[in-house]
């Protein structure tokens, strides 16, 4: 690869001019340096493009560089210009102008008057509706592109028993599309598309169209892909919590611009920042379990973190998920507590709001926000870069990993 | 007495009937392209074709006739070139008559399937092309199974319009045995000369026909509403 491989997010965010409400601090940088070469180090490919693209009432325009391996989404409000990129790589806008390159290999280049048609392009997209094809059963949509990109049947990477075996359709087969429920339609959908033996899978929210509760049981499918499968994936979506449990790194957009970037962390500290109940989420490894008090011991960039009950294989890795409200500050340690789980963190950032004193803590480069009362804040002192321990009363995982 | 009356008619109805499947086929091939090109294309040119093909509807079979009549004779340009080309004249012939019902039956034809196109939507044909398909290999794996309703109602109507034309032949064919002299000039004939046996009896094979070709399409249609219910 040729690839400037250290380049980093910071870099390349100086080609757009941002806001100021969107400018990165010098703390999260450092966790994007660290996250984006660790990134780009694993795979030694990339993805990169280039688009313009007029819109009804907007110009999608975006520049983007990441690593190919891993889940990318793409966040923002509805309407931002999510999807339109989404088609543009795929091929599908044919007024999109610009470039997209996967590794060495473009898919579009306008610079060499190069634009690959959707059928020639080796990725799978999955819409949010399912689509599919009515007067196919279950398998004949599942082989419809195993048919025409599968070459032969033992050639293909991923097969058909893998992919049933994977997203649980072996009950379904025979029977006809329209009689599968939303969330079953869009698990034929997504295996039909890695059936087509793709080097990106594009998701276009793909669980929009589900009802919540059955959306929490077609998430550990994309979690189990996310980990089985060697496939970069680009997910479209405007709800941060499929952020906060799949993403590995995250574009926030808005009026078809790219406003920030960055690893999930840090990128779901600055979004949860902006909401109304601002959390935090953590990497985590499984290091111990205690039998006896029935706790599972979770390294994390901020210190160990004790999880009541949590069954999970050690060296497992998880997504922590901590609220702000659940975080207090001492300005101690303070074994005198019911707290087990006591972390040394900096001020790194005060964001007064309305009811509370919003603080942002620097935790092993990672941020963790904590939700104090105003007279709180004023009887400790807090100010930015002072030392406090970060009292977190309660922790929960997100999702299983790896 | 009946039975030599209707041997005699089967000259004209199997005529009919040929001029029917002939036209169905030539329309089919004109308007899978045409309805598709309706349905997605750009709005400020298909609202043009689009009334275009829908004037056989609303004008008198007189005027149409009339037109083709001109068009189709050995001094109008089509027919002049037809002239020259083959040494035969276009109207009053059998191929004048299917040039005449292609442009007679369209809407019939193309409506149905424009809107069965445009009901499907092209999100099916773009996650065909998603998943390695040529524009052919879609159209015919993806876009005519899921219109296949749009496609029988078409045929049918189509067939069955031909079926049933009398003003156009009567302006374009004439009245030629064996050539242009279809079931509803035999009909018409019939009446004239005041032979109502027969007519009665041509009558009732064309109603019976035109019956049994429109309850299949009927059929078809109710069925895909309560589907999709």
């Amino acid at each position: 690869m040729n690839e400037p491989k250290g380049m980093l997010p910071t870099e390349l965010s100086t080609a757009f001019p941002s806001t100021s409400s969107t400018e990165i601090s010098p703390t999260l940088s450092t966790a994007y340096a660290e996250a984006a070469s660790q990134a780009l180090g694993v795979n030694p490919g990339a993805i990169a493009f280039s688009f313009q693209l007029p819109r009804s009432d907007f110009q999608l325009q975006v520049e983007e560089q990441f690593s190919a391996s891993g889940i990318t989404a793409l966040f923002g409000p509805s309407g931002c210009g999510k999807s339109s990129l989404l088609r543009a790589i795929a091929g599908l806008e044919p007024q999109a102008r610009g470039y997209f390159r996967l590794g060495e290999e473009y898919w579009h280049n306008d610079a060499q008057s190069l634009c690959l048609k959707p059928q020639q392009r080796p990725l799978g997209l999955v819409f949010q509706q399912a689509h599919l094809f009515p007067h196919l059963n279950v398998l004949g949509n599942l082989q419809y592109g195993l048919k025409r990109r599968g070459g032969s049947a033992a050639s293909a990477k991923i097969s058909l028993d893998d992919v049933i075996h994977w997203l649980d359709l072996a009950a379904l087969l025979k029977r006809r599309t329209h009689a599968l429920s939303g969330g079953e339609q869009q698990r034929v959908a997504m295996g039909r598309a890695l059936l087509s033996q793709p080097r990106l899978l594009l998701l276009d929210e793909p669980l929009s169209g589900v009802d919540l509760a059955r959306r929490q049981h077609i998430m550990p499918f994309l979690e189990r892909l996310h980990r089985e499968l060697d496939i970069p994936m680009i997910l479209v979506t405007h709800q941060l919590e499929e952020v906060a449990r799949l993403a590995d790194w995250v574009l926030q957009m808005d009026r078809g611009q790219v406003l920030a970037r960055g690893p999930v962390f840090s990128m779901l500290s600055r979004l949860s920042g902006q909401s109304s109940t601002p959390y935090s989420v953590l990497p985590g490894r499984v290091r111990e379990w205690d039998q006896n008090d029935q706790l599972t011991g979770v390294e994390t960039p901020a210190g160990l973190a004790w999880v009541p009950g949590l069954q999970a294989e050690l060296g497992a890795h998880l997504r922590l998920l901590v609220q702000a409200r659940q975080v207090s500050l001492a300005l101690q340690p303070n074994p005198n507590l019911s707290i087990l789980n006591q972390w040394p963190a900096r001020i790194s950032e005060l964001k007064p709001q309305q009811q509370d004193q919003l603080v942002g803590l620097d935790v092993g480069g990672q941020t963790l926000w904590a939700l104090v009362s105003h007279r709180a804040a004023r009887q400790l002192q807090l100010r930015e870069g002072q030392d406090v321990v970060a009292m977190v009363k309660s922790v929960s995982v997100l999702s299983a990993q790896e | 007495m009946l039975d030599e009356g209707l041997a005699a008619d089967w000259g004209p109805l199997w005529l009919s009937v040929r001029l029917a499947g002939v036209t169905t086929v030539c329309l089919l091939l004109l308007a899978l392209p045409l309805s598709w090109w309706l349905a997605f294309g750009q709005r400020r040119w298909t609202i043009w074709i689009d009334a275009v093909v829908a004037l056989p509807l609303v004008l008198p079979p007189t005027v149409l006739g009339f037109y083709l009549l001109i068009m189709l004779g050995p001094s109008g340009w089509l027919g002049q070139q037809w002239l020259t080309l083959t040494g035969s004249s276009l109207t009053f012939s059998f191929t004048g008559l299917v040039l005449a019902s292609c442009l007679y039956s369209l809407p019939f034809v193309v409506q149905p399937l424009r809107d069965s196109f445009a009901a499907m939507g092209q999100e099916p044909m773009a996650v065909a092309a998603t998943l390695g398909a040529g524009v052919l290999d879609r159209f015919f794996t993806v876009a005519l199974p899921m219109a296949y309703r749009g496609v029988i109602t078409a045929c049918v109507l189509g067939f069955a319009h031909t079926m049933g034309e009398f003003g156009v032949v009567l302006m374009v064919g004439g009245n030629i045995p064996g050539e242009t002299r279809v079931v509803s000039i035999a009909i018409y004939d019939h009446v004239e000369t005041l032979a109502y046996g027969q007519a009665h009896q041509l009558s009732l094979v064309l109603l019976v026909i035109s019956f049994m070709l429109l309850v299949p399409v009927y059929w078809l249609n109710r069925g895909g509403r309560r589907e999709q219910v």
